[in-house]
């Protein structure tokens, strides 16, 4: 094959063998940056002279390459969801973790404390992210928790509309309090405050953990069950409940002075079922 | 906070909800002029006279407004009184701190 080429170059004229030469080379140039720029698929030089068994080969491979890149490109979106699919699943699974550990009917010491530092890290979270928005719900741990379970804060309690939230047991959380919001004062008493004058109850767990405690005390106060009890002036409604372990401490001055003693009981203030506040004590 | 002046003076540990801290709210307003009243700090009972033993009223739970001007309970207009503020009124015999 190669012995007729050079047979069939030696009949062309001079000229022309150089005319063909430049023409080639010129394609050898402006080959490759067709077929990146235009999308093209032309032949190397290399090919249209045959000497196609090893360049050709990896020049296949290497279309083929790209073509498995471009196919990649071309279905980049699916696999990113999937990717992202996979990303919040982790999430999911994490944070379903972490509430499973804090959903304990009632909570252990040394349980507590360990939720406690996990509450405090994810209220120094809070604090961060919601620093611009003063009056009104909490917003990064919220979201995390509403983006985890379909639109439920912390999980648990069901946007109704109004920046107003219901628990399971039909607790209202709503705009109000020093704070702009019932869940915001609510979060307070997920830190100590001690430089604050008399006691400040802080809850162990984390916000999932108390709305539902808090659910438990409006339950067995209400149905008047043992242990509890129950004071109404006005409107406001005061009820308390026992719990068999400690749900947290005594904390600001009166707390440090008698060395932060476990709470054991919830106090919890509503107006109807909207929570105006509450602590352990 | 330590300087004594600007220190927020208290009336005692709220006798409905017994957490709360209750302070001097100072409010004022173009026709009330300036008031002053007390509010605890966790449930917002409100005291109109420096006197926790008086009748307490609670404002509404979701759009809280001064007693007396019924203005926003925590708008601009609205602080917790200093020691220097209440010197010479009614409230400041009943505070501490």
């Amino acid at each position: 094959m190669q012995k007729s080429n050079k047979n069939l170059l030696s009949q062309i004229p001079t000229k022309w063998a150089v005319a063909l030469v430049l023409i080639a080379i010129g394609y050898a140039l402006a080959q490759p940056v067709l077929n990146s720029k235009l999308g093209w698929n032309l032949p190397s030089v290399a090919n249209l002279t045959g000497d196609s068994k090893g360049k050709g080969g990896a020049q296949d491979k290497s279309v083929d390459k790209d073509a498995s890149t471009s196919s990649r490109n071309s279905t980049s979106d699916p696999k990113g969801s999937i990717s992202k699919q996979d990303a919040s699943a982790k999430s999911e699974s994490k944070k379903e973790s972490t509430q499973s550990d804090g959903s304990k009917g009632t909570a252990t010491s040394s349980g507590a404390k360990s939720s406690k530092q996990t509450s405090s890290d994810k209220q120094q979270e809070t604090k961060g992210a919601s620093s611009n928005k003063p009056r009104g719900p909490p917003t990064s741990e919220t979201d995390n928790a509403s983006s985890s379970t379909e639109g439920l804060r912390y999980g648990l309690l069901k946007d109704v509309g109004g920046n107003r939230f219901v628990s399971p047991g039909g607790l209202i959380y709503g705009p109000g309090s020093q704070e702009g919001h019932r869940l915001k004062h609510l979060e307070r008493h997920l830190d100590d405050q001690p430089n604050r004058s008399g006691p400040h109850g802080v809850f162990y767990g984390d916000m999932a953990q108390v709305i539902r405690w808090l659910d438990d005390t409006y339950e067995r106060a209400s149905a008047k069950a043992k242990g509890t009890s129950k004071k109404q002036e006005q409107d406001r409604l005061v009820l308390e409940a026992p719990f068999t372990k400690p749900i947290g401490y005594v904390g600001g001055q009166t707390g440090k002075r008698k060395g932060n003693p476990d709470a054991k009981k919830i106090r919890l203030v509503v107006e109807g079922k909207k929570v105006i506040t509450a602590f352990p004590f | 906070m330590n300087d004594p002046a600007n220190a927020q003076p208290t009336l005692g540990t709220c006798p409905f909800c017994e957490q709360g801290e209750v302070r001097v709210r100072k409010c004022s307003d173009q026709c009330a002029g300036v008031h002053f009243f007390a509010l605890c700090d966790e449930c917002e009972a409100i005291w109109l006279k420096p006197d926790l033993q008086a009748e307490r009223i609670f404002p509404d739970a979701e759009n809280a407004t001064c007693p007396i001007c019924n203005a926003d309970l925590f708008g601009s207009q609205a602080r917790w009184a200093t020691k220097q503020e209440l010197h010479g009124t009614s409230w400041s015999e009943a505070t501490s701190g």
